[in-house]
């Protein structure tokens, strides 16, 4: 623009008029942003008016002890620390109209075949269509039983021999006949097949499989194996699917898995959402939804606007701030569920090939150096227990009572002293970029390593470099959390020398004692020992364990808690018709 | 016809270039398919039981032969994390990008073009700088903040339309009513770049003698500038929308990501977190076909646009 044409502007506006219109309409599309918390709607008014919830009641898993728990409306547990106790609506709705149950993931489906299950989302929906041999029930405080579901069983006073009877009359989805052994014993042997690559091959590896008749197998073990129906059986390889129609399935299995769950497959969107129906011919206890519906890749913000408006019912937050935001702002239509206890314990471990981390003191030093309980209670609002050794509170054979290695500054940097440590050693440690929690909990810990004066140097790397590196044990620290279901899953899988890749050794026959030890007592006292040794050792810092946040709308009964422990029964969950 | 026959060759071998470096890329990048489907349960046992079912042990010649053969075939073979066929991943995801290209494009049009006209023919007054102030308003916000802003303004607090997803499996009221907002987050801010793209051609065909002519003429205002300043001004406005479109067919990833909406770009995103080649191969060559279809219809609307082009 020249200088004659900028003299022509008769109505034009000064450069601080331009400015102070500019701001102006930033502010108020800021403020607006900034804006008070949603009023509740007419609706959500109307409907706190109404009666208060009835009780939540869990029905005993078919086949176990008639014990009813019945708890009060909203109260995940005395430890949680918000739910929004809240009316309910009826969930009659309206005559004659369905029933949906909608849940996000931040995932899609990736697979239905049991001995290859590896993720929370496969895991969730396989839990609707198929059934186990026997399936967790929760009995709280804290305490885990595993009833019969498809099968009662005998196990032998060795614990080698494990004989299963199996339920008759079961039918499998879509007239794919009824159960039999020989659908169970396909199962194993697919597990155990090493074409298919099992994570779970381990679990039936040794076992010889015997179908006694139709509706009898046994699986022996030369070794005693107690673990195997907590371990095995009622977790991801413990599903039983229609053999037959499995094998005619071949790489279509995803869209038409057949099992005898309360409900069935329907059909599958890739990336977008899967459906299962209700299963008229279901055995056990019917569902009291028709459908559920799975939306995937839902974003944690999104997913929380939507479920406090009625678009999806359920989702699990995997941010522990975005989670902490919404426990301590509860929005009048969600209620806010965490799980009983910690369910992933987070370490990170040393690894004992490199400089200085083969050293105890060293080791022991940067233990000390966390205040465990801090991260639990600042960084995650309480929503995480500390812990001492590599057990999460909800497992089998948890013990508190552990050599500890309470918050010391102090002696820690005392301890690097005596060891030598030279004041530039600047270790790495690594964790994986898409895991939020795992994340910030390193952030953290690497702050309080930096107060001793140890300058550890966060990697936070993308999932394929990290297991790379993991694998080939290419790193100073290894950052992250692991969910298992029997403590020795998670001891053999981070701490048998054969296993582990720090270059720890020391206590192959701890765990192999307590994985073969038939008695449960003794089971338990050898896991209390086991943590403690490991401890002491000090492979790994251990530092909280992580839970499970769950937001539900109000409208969904019958949904008690978000803990694995407390498990979704998911036939004993109703909404509204609509 | 030889002119187009030249194009469809040099457009087969671009892509052919680019499939082929992003299949040296995916490889060469470190992490390795198979131990993040394991996740945790990884052994170098298992990772190489798996590696060999995939023909990931094969050396790298070996496998571009297989992905050269895949490629011509059309069928990229199965994608890794989805265990079903890649195409059917895509056919499963496109028409919903392409519902959201197409509406984006269109707030782009109605939003942007109008505003560069205001702007340039109401040049430095008030109306030129707040439509101006609103297209640097658009460009300055980050994609994802604008659209949580539209979220929280207009499905929460307003409760006009719906929170996340596409209304997929539902009817076409809904499936419009979920594609508001994300057209409008995705083309509000092309829209910005296209009004100043516009003012900026509009004003310099304005100066142009025969716009002075047909002013001389005596040509209603309105007339002078839809019939001939405008569409002189349109080349262009429309080599920026077809950009646009072209970046939209691939890079909607953001708006599909915070509306939780199935998409190509997210797909293509969690396709090479995970190393799935395969999938991420043809999404990538679904992509060179799109834009260069995009560019090539651009070209050939230069010439309705403005006739002069034709005669060159």
């Amino acid at each position: 623009m020249n200088r004659s044409q900028s003299d022509q502007r008769p109505r034009g506006l000064s450069r601080r008029q331009f400015l102070a219109f500019a701001s102006t309409t930033a502010g108020a599309a800021l403020l607006a942003a900034c804006g008070a918390a949603p009023e509740p709607t007419a609706t959500t008014v109307a409907q706190q008016a109404t009666a208060a919830r009835p009780p939540t009641q869990v029905p005993a898993a078919v086949g176990g002890s008639a014990a009813t728990i019945t708890r009060a409306a909203g109260t995940a547990s005395a430890a949680t620390p918000v739910v929004t106790p809240i009316a309910q609506p009826s969930t009659a709705g309206k005559p004659g109209g369905t029933k949906i149950l909608r849940v996000g993931v931040p995932g899609d489906l990736t697979q239905l075949d049991p001995a290859l299950l590896n993720n929370q989302t496969d895991y969730q929906i396989s839990e609707t269509i198929f059934n186990y041999i026997g399936r967790y029930t929760y009995n709280p405080p804290l305490g885990n039983q595993v009833n019969p579901e498809l099968a009662e069983w005998e196990v032998s006073p060795d614990a080698k021999t494990f004989t299963f009877h199996l339920k008759k009359g079961v039918k499998f989805h879509g007239g794919n006949g009824e159960l039999t052994a020989e659908d169970v014993r396909a199962g194993w042997e697919h597990i155990k097949d090493q074409k298919t690559a099992s994570p779970y091959r381990n679990d039936f590896l040794d076992a010889t499989i015997d179908v006694l008749d139709p509706n009898t197998i046994r699986a022996s073990f030369s070794r005693p194996y107690p673990a195997f129906i907590t371990a095995a059986l009622a977790f991801r390889p413990g599903f039983v699917v229609a053999s037959k129609a499995f094998a005619a399935a071949g790489d279509k299995w995803k869209t038409n898995p057949i099992g005898s769950g309360p409900f069935m497959f329907d059909n599958y969107q890739p990336g977008t959402s899967l459906l299962v129906k209700r299963n008229p011919d279901y055995w056990g206890t019917k569902p009291k939804v028709d459908q559920i519906l799975w939306k995937f890749r839902v974003d944690d913000r999104a997913a929380i606007l939507a479920v406090a408006k009625g678009e999806l019912d359920e989702y699990y937050i995997a941010d522990p701030d975005i989670a902490n935001n919404v426990a301590k702002n509860p929005d009048p239509n969600v209620r806010f569920f965490k799980s009983e206890s910690g369910q992933s314990p987070w370490s990170a471990s040393f690894n004992q090939k490199r400089p200085y981390l083969s050293d105890i003191r060293v080791r022991q030093a940067l233990r000390y150096a966390i205040d465990n309980n801090a991260i639990a209670k600042e960084l995650f609002g309480g929503l995480a227990d500390p812990i001492h050794s590599f057990l999460p509170p909800f497992m089998f054979g948890y013990s508190d009572n552990v050599t500890r290695f309470e918050y010391n500054p102090n002696k820690a940097k005392q301890l690097l002293k005596d060891a030598g440590v030279p004041a530039d050693w600047s270790p790495s440690a690594m964790t994986v970029s898409a895991l939020v929690i795992s994340r910030r909990i390193l952030e953290a810990v690497a702050s309080y390593w930096k107060d001793i004066g140890v300058n550890v140097k966060v990697d936070i790397i993308e999932q394929g470099i990290y297991n790379q590196r993991s694998l080939s044990g290419d790193y100073d620290m290894n950052a992250n959390y692991i969910s298992r279901i029997d403590p020795d899953q998670i001891a053999t899988a981070s701490f048998r020398s054969t296993t582990n890749r720090n270059g720890y050794t020391g206590v192959d026959d701890l765990i192999d004692g307590a994985r073969a030890e038939p008695d449960p007592a003794k089971r338990a006292l050898l896991y209390r020992n086991l943590q403690d040794k490991i401890s002491q050792d000090s492979p790994a810092a251990f530092v909280v364990a992580v839970s499970e946040h769950l937001i539900v709308n109000k409208r969904v009964l019958g949904e008690v808690g978000a803990g694995w422990q407390e498990r979704h029964d998911w036939f004993n969950l109703d909404v509204p018709a609509e | 016809m030889n002119h187009v026959l030249q194009r469809l060759f040099q457009s087969i071998l671009t892509i052919f270039g680019a499939l082929t470096i992003v299949f040296l890329v995916l490889r060469l990048t470190p992490g390795d398919p198979t131990a993040i489907m394991l996740g945790d349960y990884a052994t170098p046992e298992l990772v190489a039981t798996l590696r060999a079912q995939y023909g990931l042990d094969q050396p790298l010649p070996v496998q571009y032969l297989v992905f050269l053969k895949n490629t011509v075939t059309l069928n990229f073979g199965q994608s890794l994390s989805q265990k079903t066929s890649s195409m059917a991943v895509i056919k499963g995801a496109l028409p919903y990008t392409l519902e959201i290209a197409v509406a984006a494009m269109i707030v782009t049009c109605l939003i942007g073009i109008p505003l560069g006209v205001i702007a340039a023919l109401k040049r430095n007054t008030f109306a030129d700088f707040a439509s101006m102030a609103i297209a640097l308003l658009g460009i300055a916000t980050p994609g994802f903040l604008f659209a949580l802003l539209l979220i929280y303004f207009f499905s929460f607090k307003l409760g006009w339309f719906p929170v996340q997803g596409a209304g997929e499996g539902e009817g076409l009221v809904s499936r419009l009513q979920h594609l508001a907002l994300p057209a409008l987050a995705l083309g509000f801010q092309s829209a910005a770049l296209v009004a100043r793209t516009t003012r900026s051609a509009l004003l310099a065909v304005l100066g142009e003698d025969y716009i002075r002519t047909a002013h001389a003429k005596g040509l209603k205002a309105t007339t002078v500038v839809r019939a001939h300043a405008l569409r002189a001004a349109l080349v262009p406005i429309l080599a920026v929308l077809g950009l646009f479109f072209g970046q939209l067919l691939g890079g909607a990833g953001v708006a599909e990501i915070v509306f939780s909406r199935p998409g190509l770009g997210k797909l293509l995103v969690n396709s090479i977190l995970l190393r799935d080649y395969p999938l991420s191969q043809a999404l990538i060559a679904v992509f060179l076909v799109g834009v260069i279809g995009v560019n090539f219809i651009t070209d050939t609307l230069y010439g309705f646009a403005d006739p002069r082009l034709r005669q060159r």
